[in-house]
């Protein structure tokens, strides 16, 4: 998977990033003092190492965990968002990583530890009467590297012990075996980004096939793990009511409406200067030509075209689950 | 827009071997400050020895070469290593300027086939060989150079070891640096052919020729106004579709806002949405 993972010499003999190494014998480890001598460095060219990302093996320092950007959550009284791993092994076109860095290269802090302490301190500014809640998979897939990084298995522990914190665990894989393997966490929750068939073999490319997503929903809440379901984007095409009528009602004959936590619905938005990237990046791709429209600082879809969608889809959606389980972000609830 | 590898060698007889391969003519004119030969998709420029000149050699070649838009960038070179056996070529991972110990990191997107190693630019020429690293004299002021004028990704340097601890530069003549360079040009050439895919891949996001051309003969467009028609036109190619400058939609428009705004309305009416 790796042919090159550049290691801080700070983190080399750090437990976690052995544990890394030893699983990429054939890979050029080359040291580095700070990740940023390699990654987000100006004249990089993200669609050129997305072909083949190498890993950077790094310690954060400081803002270990930050305030979620508005519109962000799923109901809790406070919102924070953790991020162990920068980018994505996963290559969607939509993705705002695209836009942000300068850099496909995969970046994981190893010092788990001080995001753990971090978590701990935010949590108890707070009372034990409100939620809070901490997201993982804001900047990378909460699961797809888990078997490598082992990110859901610490966080969980952490979380464990917290009764008013609760986790996300933002994902499109199917890579559930650490939580199988333990005993349910009540306060975790993950959370499964869905897109139809033909708008994710067209846009969310290495991502895995919905039915093995589904099926790994399924055995979750066959074990009582906690499911969210992540309409977000919504990707608008014509025919999008029978796309999305379709991946509901796939979803819902497997899945149990009943059990699942929380359900958001999103409308693709990206700020403007990631769009711009984005555009340079793939200027031949027929997703990101399209003719978007500029709303609150935000390259989206027209106001009427997300009414439109957010709206159906949250007609049908009540249809399987209670209102008060779906949240909306909130780009819907401002005017033009 | 077409893809080129610029490749950057410090001496003549590192040039040698790669002009009769690639069957390079000579650009430069006598006098002219360096030597540089070429063909359609490749340029050799001989920087002379030493990091200045090699980050001189580049920039020069960026401006003055019949270049390409896209081009990607290979320092070719013998090197000092403490431990590798005489002729092991490697490509570098890591190049350090040993004066400001500032680094630099190629970023690696393709298979070259080749092994990576250090590489530490000296000013001058290291007989020690203290640490596990190659030791040449060009690398950094090549790369960072480089940079400016390229993606990181398509700037690379493939050192041949030519001496080490067992065996002194001092005896190394121009001959045997001719032999070390020859002895490697199979995965030369096969790097340079992956670098100019690498550019290539690059050139393809593009759409050849500015669309607009036709346009501008018949309407009046201020650049914003060409530059937005551009876009437009680009979006209706990805579409598979063609706006022609004669057609009506276009014709009976009464200035170029009308047209543009026909243009965007047709763009809206065609889209697909997938």
């Amino acid at each position: 998977m790796y042919s090159t993972i550049y290691v801080e010499k700070e983190v080399s003999e750090h437990s976690l990033t052995q544990r890394i190494l030893r699983q990429f014998p054939s890979a050029d480890m080359v040291e580095c003092d700070r990740y940023g001598e390699i990654f987000n460095r100006k004249a990089q060219d993200f669609r050129l190492q997305k072909q083949r990302p190498s890993l950077v093996l790094a310690r954060k320092y400081g803002n270990h965990v930050l305030s979620v950007p508005d519109g962000y959550g799923v109901g809790g009284d406070h919102n924070y968002y953790f991020s162990v791993m920068l980018n994505c092994i996963y290559d969607c076109r939509y993705c705002f990583l695209q836009g942000m860095y300068r850099s496909a290269l995969h970046v994981v802090f190893v010092n788990y530890n001080e995001f753990a302490e971090s978590i701990r301190n935010s949590a108890f500014e707070h009372g034990s009467h409100e939620q809070v809640w901490y997201f993982s998979g804001y900047d990378c897939d909460s699961l797809a590297m888990e078997p490598i990084i082992g990110m859901a298995e610490y966080f969980i522990e952490t979380v464990k012990t917290l009764d008013h914190v609760w986790l996300e665990l933002r994902t499109k894989s199917t890579q559930i075996r650490s939580l199988l393997n333990q005993d349910v966490v009540p306060n975790v929750v993950t959370a499964f980004s869905v897109t139809p068939d033909r708008i994710s073999a067209s846009l969310e490319h290495k991502v895995p096939l919905l039915d093995k997503r589904i099926a790994a929903m399924v055995r979750l809440q066959e074990r009582d793990w906690k499911i969210g379901l992540r309409f977000d984007p919504l990707i608008f095409v014509r025919d999008y009511r029978v796309q999305y009528h379709e991946l509901m009602e796939k979803i819902f004959s497997s899945v149990d409406a009943d059990l699942v936590h929380s359900v958001t619905i999103g409308a693709f938005r990206l700020p403007k200067e990631f769009y711009r990237t984005l555009e340079n990046l793939y200027p031949d791709d027929q997703f990101v030509s399209q003719p978007f429209v500029l709303r609150n600082g935000c390259v989206t879809y027209p106001k009427s075209v997300e009414t439109d969608m957010k709206g159906w889809c949250y007609e049908r959606l009540v249809e399987f689950i209670d209102s008060d389980r779906i949240h909306f972000d909130e780009l819907a609830l401002e005017s033009d | 827009m077409t893809a080129s590898v610029n490749i950057v060698v410090a001496m003549k007889s590192e040039a040698l071997p790669l002009i009769d391969r690639f069957g390079l003519e000579r650009v430069s004119r006598k006098g002219d400050r360096f030597l540089i030969y070429g063909n359609d998709h490749l340029s050799l420029i001989v920087s002379g020895i030493g990091a200045n000149n090699s980050e001189e050699a580049v920039r020069y070649l960026s401006t003055n070469s019949t270049s390409a838009d896209v081009n990607a960038w290979l320092n070719i070179g013998v090197a000092g290593h403490a431990s590798y056996d005489l002729g092991t070529g490697y490509l570098a991972n890591c190049i350090v300027d040993s004066v400001t110990q500032r680094t630099f990191f190629p970023v690696f997107t393709v298979d070259f086939g080749l092994p990576t190693g250090k590489v530490t630019t000296v000013n001058v020429v290291e007989t020690e060989y203290q640490e596990h690293t190659g030791y040449d004299m060009e690398a950094f002021g090549f790369a960072t150079s480089a940079s400016k004028f390229s993606t990181l990704e398509m700037i690379h340097c493939l050192k041949i070891v030519s001496d080490n601890r067992e065996n002194s530069v001092q005896r190394l003549t121009k001959k045997d640096i001719e032999n070390f360079i020859v002895n490697h040009i199979e995965s030369i050439d096969l790097l340079c052919s992956k670098l100019r895919n690498l550019a290539s891949s690059v050139v393809q996001r593009f759409e050849p020729g500015d669309p607009t051309v036709e346009f501008a003969n018949h309407w009046r467009m201020t650049v914003t106004q060409r530059r937005i028609l551009g876009k437009y036109l680009h979006k209706t190619r990805i579409l598979n579709k063609e706006i022609k400058v004669n057609s009506d939609m276009i014709r009976d428009c009464q200035n170029t806002s009308a047209m543009l705004e026909s243009v965007r309305s047709y763009l809206d009416q065609h889209w697909k949405y997938l």
